[in-house]
């Protein structure tokens, strides 16, 4: 599966997201291509999967073929953890 | 090791009216000694307008920074903990630490390592409990992970 991280420069955020997906992928054993980038990079990148605000989930909607997953807190691991574990079994089916 | 933020860019405020004026006051320090312009901090308020709170990474916890322009001039982080919390766009905030990048790549180490220190809701806890700006350095130091 690959998976974008997404924020609006693509050099803050994003990163500390894809840690946090990195770290929790780590943590139940799974496997995935996590990139980070930028709102306006999304649009063009081939994903099975984006991460993001909600906010930026709003203005992806209808633009993106991936499946968006909102995360309000980027270093939540917690939340995170939710958001992958559904990603993983609609990207199964 | 380097301090994971230098000590001179981190200070500590009772209470602020805005998350404006917090995002100012956590910056000053990086103006002050030729890090931003401060024209960047106009930049992070207008990316809130426009991108919403996502800089809220954790709870308590902000990372205001903009795109990398000219207006960095050199990679850093500050810091500023307040004592009572603002209001941020709906969030509590009592950490604001900003981020400088010149580009997409710099400083990729120390945010890193911030992104893991984030990540336990324990050291969020030991920042905002810390009551000097030594102690806040010792927590960051004691519980900085380098990759």
């Amino acid at each position: 599966m690959k998976i974008l991280a997404v924020c609006g420069f693509g050099v803050g955020s994003s990163l500390i997201l894809k840690m946090t997906i990195d770290k929790v992928l780590k943590d139940i054993g799974k496997d995935a291509d996590v990139v980070n980038t930028d709102i306006s990079d999304a649009r063009s990148y081939q994903a099975d999967a984006i991460f993001t605000s909600p906010d930026f989930v709003e203005s992806l909607t209808g633009s993106v073929k991936a499946t968006l997953y909102p995360v309000n807190r980027y270093s939540d691991k917690e939340e995170v953890k939710a958001q992958l574990i559904k990603a993983f079994a609609a990207n199964e089916k | 090791m380097d301090e994971p933020i230098k000590h001179e860019h981190i200070h500590i405020m009772d209470t602020v009216d805005t998350f404006q004026e917090a995002i100012m006051q956590a910056a000053t320090p990086l103006i002050n000694d030729g890090y931003i312009d401060k024209a960047y901090v106009q930049d992070i308020y207008d990316s809130l307008e426009k991108n919403g709170p996502y800089i809220v990474v954790a709870d308590y916890v902000a990372l205001p920074h903009a795109q990398p322009s000219e207006k960095v001039l050199k990679n850093g982080l500050s810091l500023l903990l307040l004592n009572n919390p603002v209001d941020l766009l709906g969030n509590p905030i009592h950490v604001f630490i900003v981020l400088a990048a010149k580009d997409s790549t710099a400083h990729l180490a120390s945010l890193k390592s911030l992104a893991i220190f984030l990540m336990e809701k324990e050291n969020i806890d030991a920042l905002i409990g810390a009551e000097s700006v030594p102690g806040i350095q010792k927590v960051l130091e004691e519980r900085w992970q380098t990759s």
